[in-house]
């Protein structure tokens, strides 16, 4: 089921009266439960069981590591056991026929022939996300961060809970189930806030995004055929679907989880701001890059140890960040790129660390500045293998750059230039001023309402019509 | 594109007042909102609201192409209502000059869209006329007005034939209105009553998408997606010539089915269908007094069974109407050139040439240009 809808905004006005109708915390949940359940199964209910696979492995060595005792050498084994149990599910419809095709392909290559084929698997939608998530909780639960959940509705709700299961945020254990266990009460201003971030979601979705999507294909299709004017517009109108399309997806998820009383961390930060190949790791996809830190980064030894040896947990962990949203080698290129990016990101912080502790404000500023250019045309580049479907492609955009950099812009063609750039700058850069929404937001509950109803209706009239699938359901 | 970034900025830079909002009196607020909306949606025509769409850009081309003619009410307007084998098959410009060549003028509109079901087809024709002014609409009643219908076997039997196949996309939205969905609604369940009946499988139900797409149309979804301010001056032809022939498409095997059966015979089904009866109704009772009479047309075809369909249908076609075509063996005989066709049921520009030719003079006889108006 997909947010823009019609058949989720049933589902949800059906599920939400229900669910505060009914006083008792513990009947929520498994109202919650069954409406999670039902949410996946609308997409394809064999993998209800799936999921509740998922659910069961989960709870049993949660358990199993908390009686252990968290740290102990038993929990370690439950704990590995149960890890690797999840990571071979999720290597198996994800990447099992990746690497069965590499490694034929390399074979093949060297003049070998192999009997096998690839093998047909249905990628189940969002298993990136609740394997991941189950991860946490089991590991959270061995580092005593969050002891082992004996009520397993109440696990289910958090790793299946609807909002979030098929493309994130990833939640952390230790903050979404102190909130399964406390009481909710509704919260009015939650409530409107839910609203608000629905609205603005479904406007980065449906308006902006979906409206790029054709622009994208027709370039990303035959980047070779395209002039280079046209094919620098296809990669900056990727630079903006992408973004709104997650950050939509993203904001839609918590809009809805504020409704039914829950918070959700923020997955987003105005990435687009960043003055650092760093900072845009703060900023984009938080949920996955605070997972990547905590769960693989960390644990390889993060940055205790000498330089060498931190660069190396970067690509390491980058290089599994990249493998994640996709068994494809362009995503690994994507994630190298973004790893050696950070390297030089963290060799530039400490050369300037050492030498330049204080410097005066229009340097600052000009350095800020040339730091954001710098920082968003890695982001652009990076996004090229991301969305191009063959190492050949990206060659071929990555020429037409090239050739528009040395001043031929090739036939000219009409582009919509404003549709691709004035969403992002007026999200970028007014959208993204806190301190702007701090000092002039109109507060009016009425002004809120009409807000809130003109905005949606907006919506309506300008969205794209015809389906188009969230960029990150694929991961 | 400036709106929907200022509805960004305006949900941005609003907050909750100083007292809490109240839930309560936040959805009396958009429940008025909202019946407000659809009472302003009412009101407003496709034409300003789906301005660049594809369904309103056909019609405008068809009302300038009316509105071009000196005196136009003056001599007889042929309607010809079709689908992709009338946009590929009907050049009304050029079948214009074959019937005043014939000694017949007459302005020649056309209502036909790949994929155009029945009740597509009637909301084309209830948009062109209400976008013309009231004085071209009294001048059109005074007119003699003779829509064409189109007879081919897979609209005919299934009311809501390839409607999956345009769902969720602009023309859909637009064609769905309230009361074209509901007809098409009470047509298709008369079809799937009849497919029971026949003991074929249940076609599948279309309740949600039609509910789906009068929610949308209501609510004007994707109106201005195209971002721009509507262009009157842009129109679309209802035809296009089409080269070459399909892939996979055998001439020589096609054109000997022809020859085996060129008189269409075995075709067994209870004519016409129920649900056609269904649909042919709304038609005639909504297009209302401004079409004089209806009729039919059976376009060239080198398929057999839609030739039977078409031959069966010419005899059991409502008492009172008249039909051009089939073609028989002989007219088919001008167009047996592998040059002609795409398909066994679409024809190439070459081919549209010829079969114009003969659907020119398939209406002049059956119409004969020195009838005056019935307004019936």
């Amino acid at each position: 089921m997909i947010f823009t809808t019609l058949a989720f905004l049933v589902f949800l006005l059906v599920l939400l009266p229900a669910y505060w109708a009914l006083r008792d915390d513990r009947w929520r949940q498994w109202l919650l439960l069954a409406g999670n359940l039902f949410f996946y199964g609308w997409w394809d209910w064999r993998f209800t069981g799936l999921l509740l696979a998922v659910i069961v492995i989960s709870w049993v060595s949660g358990l199993a590591v908390g009686r252990s005792g968290p740290g102990s050498r038993r929990g370690l084994v439950w704990m590995y056991g149960a890890c690797t149990a999840l990571l071979l599910v999720l290597g198996y419809f994800k990447y099992a026929n990746f690497f069965l095709g590499s490694l034929q392909a390399a074979v093949e290559r060297f003049g070998g022939e192999v009997s096998w084929t690839t093998l047909n698997i249905i990628l189940p939608a969002g298993i990136s996300f609740y394997i991941f998530q189950a991860i946490s909780y089991i590991v959270s639960v061995y580092r005593a961060k969050v002891g082992s959940e004996p009520n397993i509705v109440r696990l289910g709700v958090y790793l299946s809970f609807f909002p979030h299961l098929v493309a994130g945020p990833i939640i952390h254990a230790g903050y979404f189930l102190p909130q399964l266990e406390s009481k909710r009460r509704f919260d009015a201003l939650l409530f409107f806030e839910g609203a608000r971030k629905i609205v603005i979601g479904f406007l980065y979705k449906a308006v902006f995004a979906d409206n790029l999507a054709p622009l994208v294909d027709s370039v990303f299709r035959a980047p070779a055929a395209q002039s280079n004017l046209s094919v620098f517009g296809g990669c900056l109108a990727f630079y903006g679907q992408i973004y709104f399309d997650f950050a939509g997806y993203s904001l839609m998820a918590i809009g809805v989880s504020n409704l039914f009383g829950y918070l959700l961390p923020d997955n987003f930060n105005h990435p687009y701001r960043a003055a650092s190949v760093i900072d845009f790791w703060h900023r984009w996809h938080i949920s996955l890059s605070t997972w990547l830190r905590d769960y693989v980064y960390i644990p390889l030894g993060g940055n205790r140890g000498s330089r060498l040896f931190q660069y190396r947990n970067v690509v390491v962990t980058m290089f599994l960040g990249g493998l994640w949203h996709g068994a494809s080698w362009n995503f690994v290129l994507w994630g190298l790129i973004h790893a050696a990016a950070l390297c030089v990101n963290h060799e530039w912080r400490a050369w300037r660390e050492q030498r330049w502790t204080e410097c005066p404000p229009a340097v600052a500023f000009c350095g800020r500045l040339g730091g954001i250019v710098l920082t968003q045309a890695i982001v652009f580049l990076c996004l090229i293998p991301f969305r191009a479907t063959s190492f050949a492609d990206t060659w071929a955009i990555i020429c037409s750059l090239g050739s528009l950099i040395a001043g031929n812009p090739g036939t000219a063609v009409a582009f919509p230039w404003l549709l691709a750039a004035l969403p992002l700058l007026a999200d970028t850069w007014l959208v993204g001023q806190s301190r702007w929404r701090e000092r002039f937001a109109l507060r009016s509950n009425v002004a809120l309402y009409a807000v809130l109803l003109l905005a949606l209706l907006v919506g309506f009239l300008f969205m794209h019509v015809g389906s188009v699938p969230f960029i990150y359901f694929q991961f | 594109m400036i709106v929907p970034v200022l509805a960004l900025l305006a949900l941005a830079f609003v907050a909750p007042g100083r007292k809490p909002p109240d839930v309560r009196r936040a959805v009396l607020f958009w429940s008025i909102g909202i019946l407000a909306f659809l009472a302003l949606r009412s009101v407003v025509p496709d034409e300003f609201l789906f301005g660049g769409s594809e369904s309103v850009r056909r019609n405008r081309f068809q009302v300038r192409h009316l509105l071009s003619r000196k005196d136009w009410e003056k001599d007889p307007i042929l309607i010809l209502e079709g689908s992709s084998v009338i946009q590929y098959g009907v050049d009304g410009i050029a079948l214009e000059k074959e019937l005043s060549r014939l000694g017949c003028p007459a302005t020649v509109l056309q209502f036909c869209a790949v994929g155009a079901n029945h009740f597509e087809r009637l909301h084309f024709l209830e948009s062109f006329f209400a976008s013309l002014t009231k004085s071209q609409q009294e001048k059109l009643k005074s007119a003699r007005v003779i829509l064409l219908s189109e007879v081919f076997d897979a609209y005919d039997e299934n009311p809501l034939y390839l409607l999956e196949r345009v769902a969720d996309n602009e023309r859909g939205i637009i064609c769905l209105t309230p009361r074209n969905a509901w007809d098409g609604w009470r047509a298709w369940s008369v079809y799937a009553a009849e497919q029971t009946k026949l003991g074929r499988p249940a076609p599948r139900p279309v309740a949600e998408i039609l509910i789906r797409h009068v929610l949308f149309n209501r609510f004007g979804l994707g109106a201005f997606s195209s971002m721009r301010w509507p262009d009157s001056r842009r129109k679309l032809p209802a035809f296009f010539a089409m080269e070459g022939s399909k892939p996979k498409f055998n001439y020589e095997e096609a054109c000997a089915g022809y020859l085996t059966n060129p008189h269409g015979k075995g075709f067994s089904l209870p004519l016409p269908f129920p649900q056609w009866n269904v649909s042919f109704e709304s038609m005639r009772r909504r297009l209302g007094s401004w079409v004089d009479e209806v009729g039919f047309f059976a376009f060239p075809t080198l398929e057999p069974h839609r030739l039977a369909y078409q031959v069966a249908f010419a005899q059991a076609r409502p008492g009172s109407t008249k039909m051009a075509g089939p073609a028989s063996p002989d007219e088919m005989s001008r167009l047996l050139d592998p040059a002609f066709w795409y398909d066994g049921t679409h024809v190439t520009g070459a081919g549209a040439k010829v079969a114009d030719e003969w659907l020119a003079g398939e209406i002049t006889k059956k119409w004969p240009c020195d009838t005056p108006p019935s307004h019936e």
